[in-house]
């Protein structure tokens, strides 16, 4: 019976560790994936010169099915008006791009250890420059 | 008690796990950004070259606009990303090109950007210290 008891106290604790494992795979597969997206999508901007409205629909629609969220949930400022591509550095001709999205669970059982949902999710930003390809006509 | 001493062993082993599971997936991150800033810069800095020595049939690289663009980049892109917010940074760039001439075995124009982190140790376990990170790109414009 001692035992038992024991058994029921370790248990949950023991079962956090295997929680937090799963947890962190995922939000990490997650943040790789999300870079991923990000990434194919600026290249296609810099042949553009700006995010264009297909492109920024097809990587929202990407992002959204990733990580199971809709669009007001994400936060995107991204470069909508054509950039040109320059003969000499002109940071006013880069496209700039800043997309974050929520990581809803950071800590597996946290009301266990007092933590309030809240306060267990951030936002994962990427934020940057890239220089334009598009030539002006 | 013996009990109790196997409970502290599992307990130890599965919080130095966990440790090392997260230092790992965040190294893995630096890795990546900091890749991905590489192949920024190194594209980035190809994108200058020399109109003037072009219509001589020439290719050569605007060194200095490429290394305006990568400092720009290193600068801005640094206070973004968490870890690389609190370590050094430092880069190189190697242009191949007309006019600097080819590594043996290339004639392809390129720009090759390496970039160092170094930061405090990413690794909360004792035994394990990796405080330089250090990724490269190369871009190259076949012609």
């Amino acid at each position: 019976m001692k035992q038992l008891i024991v058994l029921m106290g370790v248990l949950p604790i023991m079962l956090i560790f295997l929680f937090q494992y799963t947890l962190d795979q995922k939000n990490n597969d997650n943040i790789s994936r999300f870079q991923e997206i990000v990434y194919q999508h600026k290249e296609q901007a810099k042949q553009e010169g700006c995010f264009t409205s297909d492109i920024r629909e097809e990587m929202v629609g990407e992002i959204e099915a990733t990580f199971g969220i809709t669009e007001a949930e994400m936060e995107l400022v991204l470069e909508d008006v054509p950039q040109y591509r320059t003969s000499i550095f002109d940071k006013r001709e880069l496209i700039y791009y800043k997309i974050s999205v929520p990581i809803e669970k950071i800590m597996a059982g946290n009301r266990f250890f007092g933590i309030s949902d809240k306060d267990n999710q951030g936002m994962y930003t990427i934020e940057s420059w890239t220089a334009s390809e598009r030539i002006r006509d | 008690m013996k009990v109790f001493i196997v409970f502290l062993g599992i307990l130890i082993i599965n919080v130095s796990f966990l440790s090392y599971q997260g230092d790992m997936g965040r190294y893995l991150q630096v890795q990546s950004d900091l890749k991905a800033m590489a192949e920024e810069c190194a594209a980035g800095a190809a994108l200058y070259y020399d109109e003037e020595a072009y219509s001589d049939g020439l290719f050569e690289f605007k060194y200095e606009e490429g290394r305006d663009y990568i400092e720009f980049i290193l600068e801005e892109s640094k206070d973004k990303v968490p870890v690389i917010q609190k370590s050094d940074l430092s880069y190189e760039v190697f242009f191949q090109d007309d006019g600097l001439g080819y590594e043996e075995g290339e004639e392809i124009p390129s720009v090759t950007v390496t970039i160092t982190a170094v930061t405090e140790d990413l690794f909360h376990l004792p035994f394990l210290e990796i405080t330089k990170i250090k990724r490269a790109a190369k871009y190259e414009l076949p012609q």
